[in-house]
């Protein structure tokens, strides 16, 4: 919650720097939107990925909520279509939410390049379009709203070189090989850990976030390596598969890194283990729906909103924990308990 | 002093367990109708055979106009001058019988088809023969006698001297006939040689200037058919030296097992009774066509039939082999390999069978007996084989039908059904078969035994029913027959109509030939009808539910969608077309993509050399492809899912995110437009005109259809099969590279994650569009159809703003929808 | 002495990919002695296991005659139900078990049905139910299941008999019963012999459709129990488990000596497949090699056990089919369809 008020604030007060100094100054790093002003109600459409996995889907119920409940009054309609991390269907996709009349375009983007030439076409037909999460290798848009990978692996390593003070050998969990998401993460990860020599990397994977193929990969390492001092996992979902491996093959579970997942929280409680998790970062759909609402009202937005990474460690464990939810709860969310019970509720 | 046209001299050829010529010599004249006669197993066929060099003979000189004859392939003998029309017609169902007749000899101009002259060359010959319907129909819509004519046509057409025809008038209807017979005098009138193969002494005496007759290899007489009359034909015909010793007949019989009366099993029993004793030996005779393996069918199950059968005086239904099986009725099929064994099972399974019942506990099979009761069958039958756990296909042909006469044994039936048991077996054997037979009749067996070998019907028969065109003529007691009364009652004058009463002509005249399963189905052309229906009405859907739908730019989305996967459909389609499929696409437009977009790297100039790289990919992969069905033989499915994964790794070994970047100029490719219309429009369109007129207009495109059609066919008229299908791949592969190329243009750089989707989709794309599997059908036309279907039903998806599961749901029952479609072909 | 040879060929040839497996156990042994450590081969067991249960389903398919490109949508819908209607707890669990296992020959019987008696072909109709069985799946979890498992399935995947781990102990059972019911009952033989020659095994009073149609239940039942076997191994449930694996499970057949068109092969045969991939697949990691050589490993084993099998002796025991000679589908009128270019 303290963290949407932080970013709502920031944009508050840079929107009414921008009207006290007068309404056609807007500052450098804002993207002026005037031209996109319309009378409410709006079309909102969403060329998403769809709701693949337990990220995906939370990140789907931000949006649905901003715009059904938050700002019902403002929004007439919110068309989705799922590519299914197809870029080629995304391109159709989005060429279909212009082609239907939607006011603002919301687009999380299967892979940067190849959405390039659809995104500026949209912009070009006049629909502004606000990018969540992964970018677009262009600079024509309204907005992006991301949070920074970069920092975020950074501060794994940073934990993880303070945890294992005298040095060791560690596994790295990465996303989906080849996206900017992954890279970025991993090239903080290599940054952060240049300031702690005598950690190694005995083993690096690209796991898709997927629990299933981190346990094949750690199985993999374990076999590989008899000591290993830590994991460092973009996301507690495989962080999980790398814990089954490590219980499978009885080895202890050294410290590791992860995300808010309530089923990561969960196994970690279980097994006392020692972590650090960073918020994953659903909740900057919601962002992107309060900057849709300036966007459409005229106001100018950032060009580059950088939502903010919250991080915990095991002994704050309890404040996030759920264990009256699924697994596929994010503890860091910014729905209202009814939404988070109908959903996650078990 | 006419030319002779073929000159035969002490010819022979023999195979394993029987020697089909023994030293034949006689000569056609040229311009006469020279039948050959004589009874199944004479050796007419293998004669014809090696005429048309299908056959090569053993020892003996064959010469046409004088000139040796020193390579037997079909092709030489075509270049000879000859033409085979065999009973079963070499015919592609869905080709127009214009095509069918210049199959592999198409008029043509730089591979351009000159349809036009191809269809006024065949009317010329087609309405010359006679042949009323048009020469555009597919030929599977023919009736079996125009099929024929389009045979003889096709004959004609390769400028034939020498006719050979192998028993033509047995399907036709009593009209057609006479035009048949006009045909061939016509034919003789222009100074054609034929050789006219067929058992109906009445036609042969219509037709013929001279006759031969050939008896067990040899050749008898040759003489004028002015000179000669039925009977001494038939004579010479049979009346053998038996050499043969057979097994006394049955003392007594018992009472009657099997009744059949009036059973009519269309369409070629008409109407036959007889009964059936224990212990007793009935021999079936009739001539080809005469129904008697039909009758066995329909006794046995495999071919409804109405009238009665009744068992032990009660009557009974019997619908399939297994009930037969059950009521203790055994059937020995004429044609072991095909219907008697499962050759790649060992003797002792396949042995036990359709017995399994007998040595089961629950559903276990009691090994121990079953061990047991194979020795004893295997000692009793003297089958030779090292042990019971070879594989059966190993084995020598008698041995092989000791199996089948074996496994119907452990059945332990009351009436046993045999078909030619002794088809294609040595004289040891024959002999030792006689005997258990015998023996089985005497253990109060009753045996219905059909048989084309008159020497065997006499040796063996307490008593002979004999068959004519569906029925059952005439009866005669074993001790007093003779080779000439059972010859002549089967070979009685033709006066009604070979056809089960109220059926029509053409019906009844098919399926005559008793290979198992070989037709010419019937078509329907509404496939693309019914597609672009489909289309149509969800477009209709489109505009009725969503504001947008018809929007320029919604259907310029629309197109886009299209182009790529229209192109890609093209080439999977002309894949599928041959017979095979590529799942290897997706992977192809990947690596495509990465070729081009790294070779481009963000310039204009270089766009190019990126195409031709891109191609240069697609034909590569499309070679492996190649190579691997046709030089090492993989079946397409895994061959090309073995690329598929090949290709993959190799892309991620590469990279795992984008590369490349294209220039503005290659962008505007897929974004251009002209006029109102966007570039994806061309592309489509360009795609499937391209296509279409490959396909249809071109000989390419029809020894494509011809292959996927029927291999054996396309291969006899002189389709090089092996690069047709070889060179599907590489067309395939090229489509892919296109559609990365567009690709390309349309994503800016080259990601793994473009490529794969178009694999499942095309297919999908392709079958909706009325190419099944096995190809040989359908239009491309209905591949834009099926392609146009996906896009606008993706689009339709997303404007009725549906959750993303349902785009799976709704691609399942589109496939559903394809699977209805080709099911109405079917 | 030519049948001699010809029994001594019919051993050689199912044995093949045994020879292939151990020629690969030498390899690794000279190239990389962790392989050989008891705990990794005990991980490449349990990583065989789960597609190792649908390999065998395939195969009885293949059998037969057919193809099941439905098998990897039943595996996910078994593990996806499992944690589901548990909610993660244990007391539905002798319900939901039966009950997933049920659902699996509940699809397969729509399959076989298709097949039998609308004469669809396999290829098309099997595709049609995993498509809809996946878009069903994921409509009713809303693309997220629970993922919990109750921790009787837990241990069930956790634990084991002394080292060997019950998923492994399951594969056996399920190898060894399959190959039980293959080899000494009468289904099992029916199989071989529809499979090999429909129309003779109609003609000796086997019932065709019922084999069938029998054939793919067992399938389903197994591509199940594969699902059951696979959220054991990982502990987990989510909608990414098994993908690919129909492809893989038909690869694995095929390697192991299976024929596509039917009447070829044998489930130890096949299990010496799925051995192979796996081991092959786990030495790329294990000597440190690019993940994506997996890829390039999948492809080229398949090819390169196909070509082999293809090379010639088996040539003499396909029934000439017409046309047979080549990549097309003999029409089930005339012999039988798989509803894939089987070649030849």
């Amino acid at each position: 919650m303290g963290k949407r008020l932080l970013v709502l604030s920031f944009i508050a007060v840079v929107a009414w720097g921008c009207t006290a100094w007068g309404a056609d100054t807007v500052l450098p790093g804002m993207t002026d939107t005037s031209a996109y002003t319309t009378a409410a109600p709006w079309l909102a459409g969403r060329a998403g990925l769809g709701d693949t996995n337990a990220w995906m889907t939370m990140f789907g119920l931000h949006f649905r909520y901003a715009i059904e409940v938050k700002y019902k009054d403002f929004f007439s309609g919110f068309r989705v279509s799922s590519c299914f991390w197809n870029p080629v269907q995304q391109i159709s996709d989005i060429e279909t939410l212009v082609a239907q009349g939607v006011d603002i375009l919301f687009v999380d983007p299967a892979a940067e390049a190849p959405l390039v030439g659809a995104v500026e076409e949209a912009m070009e037909a006049g629909v502004p379009v606000i990018l969540a999460s992964t970018g677009v290798n262009t600079d024509k848009y309204v907005s992006w709203v991301s949070r920074d990978n970069t920092k975020a692996g950074f501060l794994y390593a940073d934990w993880m070189g303070k945890k294992l003070s005298n040095g060791g050998k560690i596994v790295v969990l990465m996303g989906m090989a080849g996206s900017s998401y992954a890279e970025d993460v991993y090239r903080g990860v290599q940054q952060g850990l240049a300031a702690y020599p005598n950690i190694q990397i005995v083993g690096m994977a690209y796991c898709d976030w997927s629990p299933v193929k981190a346990k094949e990969a750690m199985a993999a390492f374990l076999q590989a390596n008899p000591q290993i001092d830590g994991v460092l996992a973009d996301g507690g979902q495989m962080a999980y598969g790398a814990v089954e491996a490590l219980l499978d093959a009885g080895r202890p579970i050294p410290p590791m890194t992860a995300d808010d997942w309530n089923g990561w929280l969960r196994i970690a409680k279980q097994h006392n283990i020692v972590f650090v998790a960073e918020s994953g970062g659903c909740p900057l759909a919601m962002t992107c729906v309060d900057l849709a609402v300036q966007v459409l009202q005229g106001k100018p937005v950032p060009k580059i909103v950088e939502y903010p990474i919250v991080s915990f460690e095991q002994d704050e464990l309890d404040k996030y924990y759920r264990p009256d939810l699924s697994d596929q709860y994010f503890a860091i969310n910014e729905l209202p308990e009814d939404w988070i019970k109908q959903y996650y509720g078990k | 002093m006419r030319e002779t046209a073929i000159e035969v001299s002490r010819v022979s050829k023999g195979f394993p367990g029987v020697q089909a010529l023994r030293g034949v010599t006689f000569s056609v004249r040229k311009g006469e109708i020279h039948a050959v006669v004589g009874e199944n197993g004479a050796g007419k066929s293998t004669l014809m055979k090696i005429l048309a060099g299908a056959q090569a003979p053993d020892g003996g000189t064959v010469s046409l106009f004088g000139a040796d004859v020193k390579e037997f392939a079909p092709e030489a003998a075509r270049r000879a001058g000859v033409a085979i029309i065999y009973q079963e017609f070499n015919l592609i169902p869905h080709l127009s019988a214009a095509s069918n007749v210049f199959l592999g000899r198409e008029p043509h101009r730089l591979g351009w088809l000159r349809r036009r002259e191809e269809l006024r060359r065949a009317k010329a010959v087609l309405e010359e023969l006679g042949m009323a319907a048009s020469p555009r129909r597919p030929v599977g819509r023919l009736s079996v006698a125009d099929q024929q004519l389009v045979e003889i046509a096709k004959a004609l057409s390769e400028d034939a001297s020498i006719l050979i025809m192998d028993e033509p008038a047995s399907a036709l209807s009593i009209d057609e006939r006479e035009r048949l017979f006009a045909i061939v005098e016509r034919l003789r009138a222009k100074g054609m040689s034929i050789l006219y193969v067929s058992h109906h002494l009445d036609e042969v005496f219509r037709l013929a200037d001279r006759i031969t007759v050939l008896k067990d290899g040899e050749l008898v007489v040759t003489k004028d058919a002015a000179a000669t009359d039925r009977n001494e034909i038939i004579t010479c015909m049979v009346g053998r030296k038996l050499d043969q010793v057979f097994p006394r007949r049955a003392e007594r019989v018992g009472p009657t097992i099997l009744a059949a009366r009036h059973l009519e099993a269309a369409p070629r029993v008409a109407d036959a009774s007889f009964e059936l004793h224990r212990g007793e030996i009935l021999g079936l005779y009739g001539l080809v066509g005469a129904g008697r393996t039909e009758l066995c069918q329909a006794l046995f199950g495999t071919r409804r039939s109405r009238g009665t059968v009744e068992l032990d005086g009660h009557s009974v239904r019997i619908r399939s082999p297994h009930a037969a099986i059950r009521r203790r009725i055994a059937f020995l099929t004429e044609d072991r390999k095909r219907e008697g064994l499962v050759l790649g099972l060992s003797v002792r399974e396949n042995l036990t069978l359709p017995s399994l019942r007998r040595r089961q506990r629950g559903s276990l099979i009691r090994t121990r007996d079953e061990r047991t009761a194979v020795d004893r069958i295997i000692g009793l039958l003297g089958i030779r084989t090292p042990d019971a756990e070879s594989l059966v296909v190993q084995l020598s042909g008698g041995n092989q039908q000791k199996v089948v006469i074996g496994k119907w044994l452990l059945t332990e039936p009351d009436i046993l059904i045999c078909d030619e048991p002794t088809r294609g077996i040595d004289v040891g054997s024959k002999a030792e078969i006689y005997a258990h037979l015998r023996r089985l009749a005497d253990e109060g067996m009753a045996i219905l035994m059909v048989s084309s070998e008159l020497p065997e019907i006499l040796g063996m028969s307490d008593r002979i029913v004999v068959m004519r065109e569906g029925r059952t003529v005439g009866e005669l007691e074993g001790s007093e027959a003779t080779e000439e009364k059972v010859m002549a009652v089967a070979l009685a004058e033709r006066t009604e109509e070979a056809c089960a009463p109220g059926e029509a002509a053409a019906e009844c005249a098919e399926g005559v030939f008793r290979r198992a399963g070989r037709r010419l189905v019937a078509l329907s052309t509404t496939t693309e009808f019914i597609v672009f229906a489909a289309l149509a009405t969800l477009f209709v859907a489109g505009v009725l539910t969503s504001p947008t739908f018809l929007g320029a730019y919604n259907l310029t989305s629309i197109l886009r969608y299209a182009a790529a996967l229209g192109i890609v459909a093209v080439g999977q389609a002309v894949a599928m077309q041959a017979g095979g499929v590529d799942l290897s696409v997706g992977s192809t437009i990947t690596l495509a993509m990465m070729a081009a977009a790294t070779i481009m790297n963000g310039s204009d100039a270089m766009i190019l050399p990126a195409a031709l790289a891109a191609v240069g990919v697609g034909l590569v992969i499309g070679a492996v492809n190649g190579l691997a069905v046709v030089g090492l033989r993989i079946a397409p499915f895994i061959a090309t899912l073995g690329v598929m994964s090949l290709a993959r790794g190799a892309v991620f070994l590469i990279t795992h995110g984008p590369v490349g970047s294209i220039g503005r100029g290659f962008r505007a490719f897929s974004r251009g437009a002209v006029g109102p219309f966007p570039s994806a429009f061309f592309i489509v369109v360009g795609a499937f005109a391209i296509a279409i007129l490959v396909m249809n207009a071109t000989r390419y495109g029809r020894h494509v259809f011809a292959v996927g059609g029927s291999q054996e066919v396309a291969r006899l008229a002189g389709v090089r099969v092996r690069s047709v299908v070889f060179s599907t791949f590489l067309v395939s592969g090229a489509c892919a590279a296109v559609a990365a190329l567009y690709l390309t243009s349309r994503t800016g750089s080259a990601s793994p994650s473009v490529g794969p989707e178009f694999a499942l989709d095309s297919i999908i794309a392709v079958l909706i569009g009325g190419i099944p599997f096995g190809g040989g059908r359908g239009n491309i036309l209905g591949v834009l159809a099926g392609v146009l279907l996906l896009a606008v039903l993706g689009n339709l998806l997303s404007a009725w703003n549906l959750s993303s599961w349902y785009y799976q749901i709704a691609r399942a029952l589109v496939l559903l929808a394809a699977i209805a479609l080709v099911k109405k072909e079917a | 002495m030519r049948t001699r040879l010809g029994a001594l060929r019919r051993k050689l040839e199912g044995s093949l990919v045994f020879v292939f497996l151990g020629l690969l156990l030498i390899i690794a042994a000279c190239v990389s002695p962790p392989f050989f450590r008891p705990d990794n081969l005990l991980n490449i067991l349990r990583q065989a296991s789960a597609i190792g249960v649908l390999a065998i389903g395939q195969t009885i398919v293949i059998l037969a005659g057919g193809i099941d490109l439905s098998v990897a949508a039943i595996m996910q819908l078994a593990g996806v139900t499992i944690a589901e209607l548990t909610g993660g707890t244990n007391t539905l669990v002798p319900l939901v078990i039966p009950l997933a296992l049920a659902m699996g020959a509940g699809i397969g019987l729509v399959n076989g049905t298709l097949i039998a008696v609308r004469k669809v072909q396999p290829f098309i109709a099997t595709l049609f139910v995993g498509l809809l069985v996946t878009g069903l799946r994921l409509w009713v979890t809303n693309a997220t299941p629970s993922g919990l498992l109750p921790p009787a399935v837990r241990a069930f995947g956790r634990g084991g008999i002394g080292p060997i781990p019950n998923a492994v102990i399951l594969f056996g059972l399920v190898a060894v019963a399959a190959s039980f019911v293959l080899r000494r009952t009468t289904l099992g033989r029916r199989i071989y012999a529809v499979g090999g020659n429909p129309r003779a095994a109609e003609l000796s009073g086997v019932r065709v459709d019922r084999v069938t149609i029998l054939s793919y239940v067992l399938c389903g039942v197994l591509a199940a129990t594969a699902g059951l076997v696979l959220v054991g191994y990982l502990g987990y449930a989510d909608q990414e488990i098994g993908t690919g694996y129909d492809l893989d499970s038909i690869a694995a057949a095929v390697v192991g000596g299976a024929v596509l068109g039917g009447g070829r092969g044998k489930i130890s045969g096949t299990v010496a497949g799925i051995l192979l991939m796996t081991a092959l697949l786990n030495l790329v990691l294990i000597l440190n090699l690019k993940v994506e050589y997996q890829l390039v490993v999948r492809g080229g084993v398949l090819l390169a056990a196909v070509a082999f099998y293809s090379s010639g002796w088996i040539d003499k025991l396909r029934i000439h089919r017409t046309g047979a000679a080549s990549p097309r589908i003999p029409d089930r009128c005339e012999e039988k369809e798989v509803g894939v270019p089987t070649g030849k």
